[in-house]
C-alpha cells in the first residue's frame, strides 16, 4: 500500500513513467470489476481505456495520494454507470433465461459447478446473467465486496453512502442475485 | 424481532469484519431458533460460494492506444502553452514598439523599419531655434524683396525702350511729311 501511495505520489509529482506502473498495478481490477458490471469483454476493455486517461488528465484533482484507490474505482464505475445506460442495459434477465433455457433441467447446474472448465465457463455466464439483472447499486456493492476484495467500510466511501446503507445494498444485492440464480437452475 | 428485521442484519453474520461483525447475541440466539432464518442464511451463504466461481482475467490486450492518446494529449497541452507564450511574448513585443514610437514604412524600395527607442530622445538638430527660424524668415523676406525690384526694374526698362521706339518713329514720320511739303513747294 505504501508503494503504491509512493508511486501515485511520484505521478503527481510529473513523473510519467509513474503512471505506467500505475497502470501495470490496476488494470487489470479495473478491467475484471468492468467486466462484471458491464458482461461484456471489450466493453470492459474500453472502460480500462477511458478511466486511464481519466486518471491521466485529472490526476492534479486527486489531493491525497492515499484516497486514489477510492478515486479510481468512482472513475471507473462512472464510466462502467455511463456506458451501461447508453447500451440501454440491453439484456433483461427474462431475456437472459429465455436464451438460456435450452438445457431445460432445472437443478442440473448445479452438479456442473466445479466439474469441468467447460462447465465452468457456462457457470460463469449464468453468474454473469444474474448479476445483470441486479439493480446498479446493489450490483455495485457486490461487486466491489466479493471480487474486489474491499472492505464494507471502502465500499461506503467509493460508493458515498453510510455504512448502514452499503450493506443494506449488499444485502439485498445477494438476495437479487440469489433469486437470480434459483431462476437460471442453480440452486 | 420479526424475521425480516433480522435477516436485514445477516450482513453481520456474512462477513467476518470488525466494522460489521455482530456480537449481538439476540442475532445469533433467533438464527439459532429460526429455521427459516437459518435456511435463508445458509442460502446466502451459497450464493456468496457460486458468485465467486467467476474467476478474474487478464484484460483483453494492453493499453497501447492510451500512449499515444497520452502523447497526443501532451501534444496538445504543449501546442496550447506554445500558442500562449506566443500570444505574450507578441503583445510584449507590440507595447516595446508601441512605447518606442516605431515607424513602418513600406514602398517601392520595400520594407523599412525605425524607432527611437534608444535615441536618447529628440535630437536638437531636428528643430530649428527661434533667431534660425528668424534668419530664414528674413532671408525669405530679402529674396522676395529683391525678385520683386528686379521684376519691376525689368518692367520699367522694358516700358522706356517701347515709349523711345514709339518716339522714334513719330519722329521720322514727322521729318518725312516736312520733306515732302518742301518739294511740293
Amino acid at each position: 500500500m505504501a508503494h503504491q501511495e509512493a508511486v501515485v505520489s511520484r505521478f503527481l509529482n510529473g513523473d510519467d513513467d509513474a503512471f505506467d506502473l500505475l497502470v501495470e498495478q490496476w488494470d487489470k481490477k479495473i478491467y475484471n470489476l468492468a467486466w462484471r458490471f458491464l458482461g461484456n469483454r471489450e466493453d470492459a476493455q474500453d472502460v480500462v481505456q477511458e478511466t486511464f486517461l481519466s486518471v491521466y488528465k485529472s490526476i492534479r484533482t486527486l489531493r491525497e495520494p492515499r484516497s486514489f484507490a477510492t478515486w479510481l474505482y468512482r472513475i471507473a464505475l462512472n464510466h462502467c454507470r455511463s456506458r451501461w445506460r447508453k447500451q440501454g442495459s440491453d439484456l433483461s434477465l427474462d431475456e437472459a433465461i429465455s436464451t438460456d433455457s435450452r438445457d431445460g433441467e432445472e437443478g442440473t447446474r448445479l452438479q456442473l459447478i466445479g466439474e469441468s472448465k467447460r462447465d465452468l465457463l457456462e457457470v460463469v455466464d449464468i453468474i454473469q446473467k444474474a448479476l445483470m439483472g441486479i439493480s446498479e447499486e446493489h450490483r455495485t456493492a457486490i461487486l466491489l465486496k466479493e471480487y474486489m476484495g474491499l472492505s464494507l467500510e471502502e465500499v461506503a466511501g467509493i460508493m458515498e453512502c453510510p455504512l448502514s446503507t452499503a450493506k443494506s445494498r449488499l444485502y439485498h444485492g445477494l438476495r437479487e442475485a440469489q433469486r437470480n440464480l434459483k431462476r437460471l437452475g442453480v440452486r | 424481532m420479526r424475521c425480516d428485521e433480522i435477516q436485514e442484519r445477516f450482513i453481520e453474520l456474512l462477513y467476518d469484519e470488525p466494522a460489521v461483525v455482530s456480537n449481538d447475541s439476540v442475532l445469533k440466539e433467533h438464527v439459532n431458533s429460526c429455521a427459516s432464518c437459518r435456511r435463508e442464511l445458509e442460502e446466502l451463504r451459497n450464493t456468496r460460494r457460486v458468485l465467486r466461481l467467476w474467476q478474474d482475467e487478464k484484460p483483453l490486450r494492453p493499453l497501447t492506444i492510451l500512449r499515444t492518446q497520452k502523447v497526443s494529449h501532451h501534444a496538445l497541452g504543449n501546442a496550447w502553452q506554445l500558442v500562449r507564450f506566443g500570444a505574450i511574448a507578441a503583445l510584449v513585443l507590440l507595447s516595446i514598439l508601441a512605447l518606442a514610437n516605431t515607424r513602418l514604412t513600406w514602398n517601392e524600395r520595400g520594407l523599412s523599419f525605425s524607432t527611437r527607442l534608444f535615441s536618447g530622445g529628440n535630437s536638437s538638430t531636428d528643430y530649428y531655434t527661434k533667431a534660425e527660424v528668424r534668419d530664414i524668415l528674413k532671408r525669405s523676406l530679402d529674396d522676395s524683396e529683391a525678385r520683386m525690384y528686379e521684376t519691376n526694374s525689368l518692367m520699367i526698362q522694358e516700358a522706356l525702350e517701347i515709349m523711345e521706339k514709339e518716339q522714334y518713329s513719330y519722329f521720322r514720320l514727322a521729318s518725312a511729311k516736312t520733306n515732302q511739303r518742301q518739294n511740293v513747294n
